[in-house]
């Protein structure tokens, strides 16, 4: 058989998990209003237009992710949401209660072709509902030959059920998304099944989906010990295939596509219903909720929708946090929306999360290092993150670091470690990301000067009666001496600068009254704001508000700087 | 062109250069940052040295933002950068602001310094947007572009491609009709809340 099928490092975890696997997936009210996340999406429907059930509200935006209507209503309102954890316009949907559907087509996906299907699953806007929140249809469409199709059925973290729920109760549906999806990989030769050691109800409706479906190929369900975090999903596929991703690679280097069954079950209900994603699975847990259970979630739905159908009761609740006990971030607004990857919802009594201890310095114990799966050293990345070091924290693989939180939790100085990571992975994202704009701009800047110096070329050969070659017009381009079309370009404007009749006085003066105009239009927008208005509002218009006075006070230099009267001296420098 | 053809040119291109550097002169009358640059040029060219300099003005190009603002006095990041490596002060960009000079000063081994208010303040990242229903279609703004990020043609509307503007503020001084504005840009990689730093330990 293949190398170690194990994965370094790991830890036990209670699994606090029978308070909400104990019941069936319940389906909440109708939240009053769902308030639907925009982002960059085209909307395609007006405020006050009634929409139906499944009906496409915005077409897909840089994300190529589209926005549907969860139920029937109408928009209310399309606001600004300061507060969203990525702020942006959201939709407002006030539902009608009568659950109308658009009207929907469902073809038997096997009569249709590979690029039809990938169109649809794209169309219904699905992505990993694990947490990745990665656009399935891309994964779908692998550039790598892919030999094994891994699905992650483990949950590993504390607390959450909602796949293990969605096993026992719709292993058939997911078993079919499993299979449509095998099929648009062009059939992998094996079909692995990660179930961890403690969901055996789970397993059981597996097999059995299984059995029913009888498909020809090597389909195995795998039940493997519960150890944190043994879902993650380099670790199930080193545990099942015994490969390891690559640093920085993807799963499709190996040869192996992972998906979460909530996506497969999405998958699914996509391709043989037309149902666009609409709802998930979230679990609500924690000891702060007298009712802990698993709910079948309209995206949009306000938290605090779902935490009061569970009897949440504020005042034992210590920590509230989006996402597991390991891996959850701190949730502040119980207005906040479910989204298609929000999983859990965690609301935590003292006794079950203690407040954060402070910090202490490192003793370099190196128990983060045992811990950590991904084979890092925590405690060198956690030097390099506070002197903000990006070479080193790119050296020592910072961005293999899955926030998995193993490392924070045996650290004897309860240093919060993976806050650290992910700030500083942040700012390294946002330095590569602005490293990549600049290298744009400059190869749009060249590609300017050279077609500006190719034009003034052909001009300046026109004007001497030469007759040009059309190698001639590209030598400046071309040429190693990569001055030449700066300078050329250079004179050219300096000598019609010079030979211009009026100096620069007019645009100057455009330009100081247009700041003027747009101070005093800034200033009464400004001390319009209202109490409601919020503080990214407001520093909005501040920072225009002072570009305008900046901008004013150049052109106010400018034309101070510029000779009384017409004269043919330029202005050497460009501005 | 092939090389060899290149080479039997260089002289005669380097005359070429050598006039209008001699021209761009007496049009400025004083020594400027274009003849500064074409001389850079043409010593590189005639004596294939200054290999050390022209390698460390690739350096330094590569930490400029490359915004093409000419803020920094200079038609663009790359003459900017060589000048820099030739040893002018290098707190002239402001688009870099600090991040920038403390690169350079990184690696130039010198203190870094304040940025030089002379050529700018440092401040947030800027993109240009064009109030299409004021644009009269003019094109002036076109060619003032240093990234070619403005789409447009004669009498119709004209907008920006805000993902390539670099948010240098040439295109607002040409337009007649003052339709053009520079705004925040949107802060695409924003830190989220939850990735604020949590304080370290004493
Ligand atoms: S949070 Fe990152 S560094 Fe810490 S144990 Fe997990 S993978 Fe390793
Ligand atoms: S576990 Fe904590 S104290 Fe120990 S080496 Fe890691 S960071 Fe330092
Ligand atoms: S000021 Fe900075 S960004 Fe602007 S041209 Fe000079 S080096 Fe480039
Ligand atoms: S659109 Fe305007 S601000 Fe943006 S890069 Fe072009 S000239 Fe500069």
């Amino acid at each position: 058989m293949s190398p170690a099928r194990t994965f370094p490092g790991g830890i036990l975890l209670p699994a606090h998990k029978h308070a909400s696997s104990a019941t069936p997936i319940r389906t909440p009210a109708l939240p009053p209003e769902l308030f639907l996340s925009l982002g960059d999406a085209t909307p395609l429907v007006a405020v006050g237009d009634p929409v139906l059930k499944g009906q496409l509200l915005a077409a897909a935006g840089s994300d190529g992710l589209p926005v549907h209507a969860p139920t029937s209503g109408h928009v209310a309102r399309i606001e600004f949401a300061p507060r969203a954890e990525v702020p942006g316009h959201r939709a407002v949907l006030i539902p009608d209660g009568a659950e109308r559907w658009c009207e929907r087509t469902p073809v038997n996906p096997a009569t249709r072709t590979l690029p039809e299907l990938l169109a649809a699953v794209r169309a219904a806007g699905i992505v990993g509902l694990g947490g990745g929140g990665f656009p399935t249809d891309i994964k779908l469409a692998p550039t790598h030959p892919i030999d094994t199709l891994v699905i992650n059925g483990m949950e590993c973290e504390p607390y959450i059920t909602a796949d293990d729920r969605l096993m026992r109760e719709e292993a058939g549906a997911i078993v079919a998304g499993m299979r449509l999806a095998a099929r648009l990989l062009g059939d992998p030769a094996r079909i692995l099944v990660g179930i961890e050691d403690d969901k055996p109800e789970a397993a059981a409706a597996m097999t059995a989906a299984l059995a029913v479906a009888d498909d020809p190929r090597e389909i195995v369900i795998v039940v493997l010990p519960s150890r944190y975090p043994a879902g993650g999903e380099r670790q199930l596929i080193q545990l099942l295939t015994g490969r390891q991703v690559p640093s920085g690679g993807l799963p499709r280097d190996v040869g192996v596509v992972c998906f979460n069954v909530g996506t497969l079950y999405a998958l699914h209900r996509a391709l043989a219903l037309d149902e666009p994603l609409l709802s998930r699975i979230v679990t609500i847990a924690g000891g702060a909720c007298r009712e802990p259970a698993n709910y079948r979630a309209l995206l949009g739905t306000p938290v605090a929708h779902l935490l009061a159908a569970s009897s949440y009761q504020p005042a034992r609740c210590e920590q509230l946090l989006l996402g597991g006990p390991m891996m959850g971030i701190p949730l502040d607004d119980v207005q906040a929306p479910v989204t298609k990857t929000t999983h859990c919802i965690l609301a935590a009594t003292a006794a079950e999360l203690p407040p954060a201890r402070q910090p202490q310095p490192c003793i370099r114990c190196g128990l983060c290092a045992d811990v950590c799966p991904a084979s890092l050293l925590p405690q060198q990345l956690l030097r390099h993150a506070v002197a903000r070091d990006h070479r080193q924290l790119e050296r020592h693989h910072l961005l293999d670091c899955i926030d998995c939180g193993a490392c924070a939790y045996v650290c004897p100085s309860a240093i919060p470690l993976v806050d650290h990571y992910r700030a500083a992975k942040a700012e390294v994202r946002a330095l590569r990301a602005e490293r990549g704009a600049a290298d744009q701009a400059r190869r749009r800047f060249e590609a300017h000067q050279a077609r500006v110096a190719r034009q003034s070329g052909e001009r300046s050969a026109r004007h001497a009666g030469l007759i040009g070659t059309s190698a001639d017009h590209d030598a400046p381009a071309s040429a190693p001496v990569d001055a030449a079309p700066v300078a050329t370009d250079l004179l050219e404007q300096a000598l019609a600068r010079a030979g211009a009749a009026t100096p620069r006085r007019a645009p100057l003066e455009r330009a100081l009254s247009a700041a003027e105009n747009r101070i005093a239009q800034l200033e009464t927008q400004l001390a319009a704001l209202d109490a409601t208005a919020t503080e990214a509002q407001r520093n909005g218009l501040r920072a225009r508000l002072e570009q305008a006075r900046l901008d004013g006070d150049l052109a106010r230099q400018r034309l101070l700087a510029l000779p009384a009267e017409p004269s043919p001296t330029p202005d050497g420098n460009p501005q | 062109m092939g090389s060899a053809e290149f080479l039997t040119q260089l002289p005669a291109a380097l005359a070429t250069l050598a006039t209008l550097a001699v021209l761009a002169a007496a049009v400025f009358g004083r020594a400027t940052h274009a003849d500064r640059d074409i001389d850079i040029d043409i010593d590189i060219g005639i004596q294939g040295l200054q290999t050390a300099e022209r390698e460390l003005a690739a350096q330094i190009e590569d930490l400029l933002p490359q915004t093409q603002c000419g803020q920094c006095g200079h038609p663009g990041c790359r003459p900017y950068a060589r000048a820099v490596a030739a040893g002018e002060p290098f707190n002239k960009c402001p688009p870099g602001g600090h991040a920038t000079i403390a690169a350079i000063a990184d690696l130039l081994g010198t203190p870094p310094l304040a940025l030089d208010p002379e050529h700018g303040r440092e401040g947030p990242k800027l993109v240009a947007y064009i109030r299409e229903a004021e644009c009269i279609g003019c094109t002036k703004c076109l060619p003032a572009c240093p990234v070619d990020a403005i789409l447009g043609a004669p009498r119709q509307m004209h907008t920006v491609i805000a993902a390539e503007c670099t948010g240098c503020d040439l295109c607002v001084e040409p337009c007649p009709v003052d339709c053009i504005e520079m705004i925040p840009a949107p802060v695409r990689s924003a830190l989220m809340a939850r990735d604020q730093r949590p304080p370290v330990a004493a």
